[in-house]
């Protein structure tokens, strides 16, 4: 989300709860770009990623007095919301999830905020930083899982590997990134 | 896995925010995190750790139309007609045969066969207007029930095409009938375009809807 700005957004938040709504429209016009791309990757359908991303803007709006700055971060509250509601929808769908391929690529904004730096930039290139670390077939798993919202067999699948080993290098690979932040 | 070892709880809670845990066993944890503020801590741990991931996509930017629904559905009521309307409420099978019925009855003798039809209803599913729209491009507007409106105000038509872009067709009329062509913007594709109605103010001109959302839906095709 735009720039370091995590104490604007929560104050933005804040100001939803009190019914703002131009705080909810600034919200919105900062955070939706980033929460439409997460929910796009998860259920790969457009028109699903928009009903998500409207159900989501109204749980933030609803919900805005129950976010509490001090035990997450503005961004990660919303990132929770955005994937949660991706991965039931997606949970709902699967039945008819086909394995066609989305294509991002010719999704990515170009537009202005396009080249958006990171709202905890720091935190997040630490991340990337411990999952460099990993061995590679860890790393795949976790961000295949991630991204896309899969279950164990849909990345072993996805990733042609075991499912047993899929488990065991997800499993290591969390392990091994909880010891790397914690380092 | 053995819930009460605090290892597999923490492997739970970082399965759950990683989104591997799908299905039964992702509500069954979402039912145990309400009783659990230890198992909440963990997810709230992992959170911290994984979501920052989330920001590494690169953004995209959502249809410029969205804002207008999400805007829409979370603006107060003003009137209680429109209050609790149907957002998004599919027009079910019996209302669109119902629609069918009185369209042919309305519209089968003036000239031309009516092809789609919408039909705008109230808060308590009262039919306020008839519109329908014919693949030459004509649409008329037939109030049965018109709302009184707050002075200053109008309900306008508007279709949002598939690729969202937004034509205004007009002000739904009070007291009779209104015929029009459509606009040229979406004739090509307007049983395809979603009829949407919002209350605006009169007398401006207006090019996006900007008022709270009255009835939305697809065309029925008779």
């Amino acid at each position: 989300m735009r720039q370091a700005e995590p104490e604007r957004l929560a104050t933005l938040i804040r100001a939803c709860a009190a019914g703002d709504r131009r705080a909810f429209a600034s919200l919105y016009e900062a955070t939706a770009p980033n929460l439409y791309a997460v929910v796009l990757r998860i259920v790969r359908r457009e028109d699903w990623a928009q009903e998500v991303l409207q159900e989501v803007y109204l749980k933030v709006w609803r919900n805005a007095d129950g976010y509490r700055p001090e035990r997450a971060a503005a961004t990660t509250w919303l990132s929770r919301i955005a994937r949660n509601r991706a991965i039931d929808r997606l949970r709902r769908e699967r039945p008819t999830l086909g394995d066609a391929e989305f294509p991002f690529d010719q999704l990515v904004d170009d537009g202005p905020g396009s080249e958006a730096s990171l709202a905890h930039e720091e935190e997040s290139a630490t991340l990337r930083r411990c999952l460099e670390a990993l061995p590679r077939q860890q790393a795949q798993c976790i961000e295949v899982a991630f991204f896309e919202g899969l279950t164990h067999p849909e990345v072993a699948r996805r990733l042609r590997l075991p499912l047993g080993s899929v488990k065991t290098w997800i499993r290591r690979g969390l392990a091994s990134i909880r010891a790397c932040l914690e380092r | 896995m053995n819930r009460s070892d605090p290892q597999c709880r923490d492997r739970l809670a970082a399965e759950y925010v990683l989104g591997t845990l799908h299905g039964r066993a992702r509500r069954r944890f979402e039912r145990l995190l309400a009783a659990h503020p230890d198992l909440r801590q963990r997810v709230e741990g992992w959170e911290r750790r994984l979501l920052p991931l989330a920001e590494e996509l690169p953004p995209v930017a959502p249809p410029r139309q969205l804002w207008k629904r999400i805007e829409a559905a979370t603006r107060p009521p003003r009137e209680p007609w429109w209050q609790s309307l149907g957002f998004w409420r599919p027009l079910a099978l019996a209302a669109s045969l119902a629609v069918a019925v009185l369209g042919v009855a309305l519209f089968g003798h003036h000239g031309f066969d009516p092809e789609y039809l919408f039909v705008v209803r109230g808060e308590s599913g009262e039919q306020q207007w008839v519109i329908r729209a014919s693949d030459e491009g004509r649409l008329a507007m037939v109030p049965l029930a018109p709302p009184t409106m707050p002075a200053g105000k109008v309900c306008r038509l508007w279709l949002v095409a598939p690729d969202g872009s937004v034509h205004l067709v007009g002000v739904l009329p009070e007291d009779e009938r209104r015929q029009l062509r459509l606009p040229p913007g979406v004739q090509g594709e307007f049983a395809r375009a979603q009829v949407l109605v919002t209350v605006e103010p009169a007398g401006e001109r207006d090019t996006q809807p900007d008022g709270p959302v009255v009835s939305r839906g697809t065309w029925a095709r008779i």
